[in-house]
């Protein structure tokens, strides 16, 4: 099995379209639907790389990095936004929290596959 | 008797501005009086001295009296208005009571709106998610048959053992066919030709035997004239008849023979003839038998080489369809996204309204205190507004109702079978 990515997103259809754009590459999805649930997960496996939306219900994709980053087991592992969010100041926060990419929703597969494989390799 | 009066009405005009007073817009008013009343007792008090005093007293009284009058007139109006200002501020509460009732109702709305919104991303997902479904499902399957076209007739066209190889290899037989037939045409006419000859020859033999029987008969002829001779000689002759008979017999052997050699060289002849015409005609139909299979080859040839065109255009165009089917299906999973920026979007309209409805009650609840039961009330009024405007199953079940199924008629399972029909169809 291909590395790990974790992808949280409370949106199914979102989730979906990522594993349906990244499993052909050989990649494994791991699903969360909030920040919350994300590192709960992260316990459970080896994620290789994180694909996190900003706006969800209990934990925000802010506030997850900002967790995520805080532990040193993980503090390596790389994190993209994939988010409608496309504000400046916003792009400002995931810069500061560490992110090593933002992908402006609506995305496309290829991209994004390239994206992770590029991250993943690094 | 006057003083009485005049301290009646300065007594009236104390509890008058004193009345106005306790008013909240007559305070002007009140002051005036109050000064007015306090002036009249106090020239009630004072004893006329004189005559003159007690005419000017009079004036004074009448001239009091006057804006006595007066301002007993103002007062009524100005009771009047205060009654208006009280009848305008009853109705100003009225309206404070309705905008609080108002924007009770409207955060009640709010959370409907947050339900029926909840609503309408479930649907939204649901179906997004079904279409992606559906659409990866397509993909795969095109996906498929690329790739069961790809090994079919892929291989009918590979280098090794496919389609194109073959007919090449059929033409290369073909040309082998063809010469094949151009070798056997010329192994037939040398053997033909071959034959003729020998059947010349046979005949020029047959022609010797002619000439041996001739001499034959002749020498017989001649032996028996020798016979003749040698009787007459006598005893002279005896030796000479020997010969002579033995001549004879060796013309008659020669004749016999030349006999058999002509007969067998006429059977020759026939025999030759007759493999002229047989072996001839086997070796004729034999070519043609080879050229009509050369025939047929080319006519395979050139109805294949059409057909593996087409297979390989086959081959083509099921790959730019496959990958023109996986672009299709990108740009869809694309557009399909915007269901996240709906919901979204959706999530921000809520966020303001319940925003601006809080602050609609905290701004009303400064002035008005509803009773829990007006609460209860307004929210009870939303959920029946609400309900009126229900059409589908999914709100009544959103908001807990019990489903009014005189609204949602079950669909007549007989009549959609019989007609090979799936799904809420109603036929009438």
């Amino acid at each position: 099995m291909g590395s790990q990515i974790l992808c949280v997103d409370d949106s199914v259809t979102i989730r979906k379209l990522v594993k349906k754009a990244l499993e052909p590459e050989g990649f494994e999805i791991i699903e969360a639907e909030n920040g919350q649930v994300a590192l709960d997960q992260c316990g459970k496996c080896e994620v290789s790389l994180c694909i996190v939306d900003v706006n969800m219900p209990v934990m925000d994709g802010f506030q997850f990095v900002e967790a995520f980053k805080q532990k040193p087991e993980y503090s390596h592992i790389p994190v993209i936004f994939l988010t409608t969010e496309s504000a400046a100041q916003k792009k400002q926060v995931g810069k500061e929290l560490g992110v090593n990419g933002w992908i402006v929703k609506p995305f496309e597969a290829p991209s994004l596959a390239k994206v992770v494989k590029m991250l993943v390799k690094q | 008797m006057q003083k009485l009066s005049v301290a009646g009405a300065a007594l009236e005009i104390v509890l008058l501005a004193i009345n106005l007073i306790t008013g909240t817009i007559a305070y002007v008013y009140g002051a005036v009086l109050v000064a007015a009343a306090l002036l009249v007792v106090l020239l009630v008090r004072l004893k006329p001295k004189s005559s003159i005093q007690a005419e000017r007293t009079e004036e004074n009284i009448d001239k009091f009296t006057r804006e006595n009058q007066l301002l007993q007139e103002k007062i009524r109006h100005s009771e009047v208005q205060m009654q208006e200002l009280k009848a305008d501020l009853r109705e100003k509460d009225e309206y404070l009571h309705k905008f609080a009732v108002q924007c009770r109702k409207i955060a009640e709305a709010t959370d409907a709106e947050k339900i029926m919104s909840k609503v309408i991303v479930d649907k939204t997902e649901t179906a997004t998610l079904e279409l992606t479904n559906h659409v990866y499902s397509i993909g795969d399957w095109s996906k498929d048959v690329d790739d069961l076209i790809q090994r079919v007739f892929g291989q009918l066209t590979s280098e090794e053992g496919g389609l194109r190889v073959q007919s090449v290899r059929m033409e290369e037989e073909l040309r082998r066919i063809e010469q094949l037939i151009q070798e056997f045409k010329i192994i037939r006419d040398d053997y033909i030709g071959e034959l003729e000859m020998i059947e010349k020859t046979m005949k020029s033999v047959d022609q010797f035997t002619d000439t041996i029987t001739d001499l034959s008969e002749r020498t017989n002829l001649l032996a028996i004239n020798a016979s003749i001779e040698a009787a007459r000689a006598g005893q002279a002759g005896r030796g000479f008849a020997v010969i002579a008979a033995e001549v004879q017999g060796l013309a008659k052997s020669t004749m016999k023979i030349a006999d058999e050699i002509s007969t067998t060289i006429e059977s020759s002849v026939h025999t030759v003839k007759d493999s002229i015409g047989t072996y001839g005609e086997r070796l004729q139909n034999a070519v043609e038998k080879l050229a009509r299979s050369g025939e047929k080859h080319a006519g395979v040839i050139e109805q294949l080489t059409p057909q593996i065109d087409r297979v390989s255009e086959v081959i083509e165009e099921s790959q730019k369809l496959s990958s023109s089917v996986t672009k299709n299906i990108n740009d869809v999973t694309v557009h399909l996204q915007y269901q996240d920026s709906v919901r979204q979007i959706l999530q921000h309209m809520v966020q303001l309204f319940e925003t601006l409805a809080q602050e609609g009650v905290d701004f009303s609840a400064e002035n008005v205190q509803l009773s829990q039961a007006e609460i209860e009330q307004q929210a009870d009024e939303v959920k029946r507004l609400l309900k009126s405007f229900f059409t589908t199953r999914e709100e009544w079940q959103a908001f807990g109702h019990e489903i009014d199924e005189d609204l949602f008629e079950g669909t007549d399972e007989s009549d959609t079978q019989k007609n090979g029909l799936n799904g809420d169809i109603t036929l009438f």
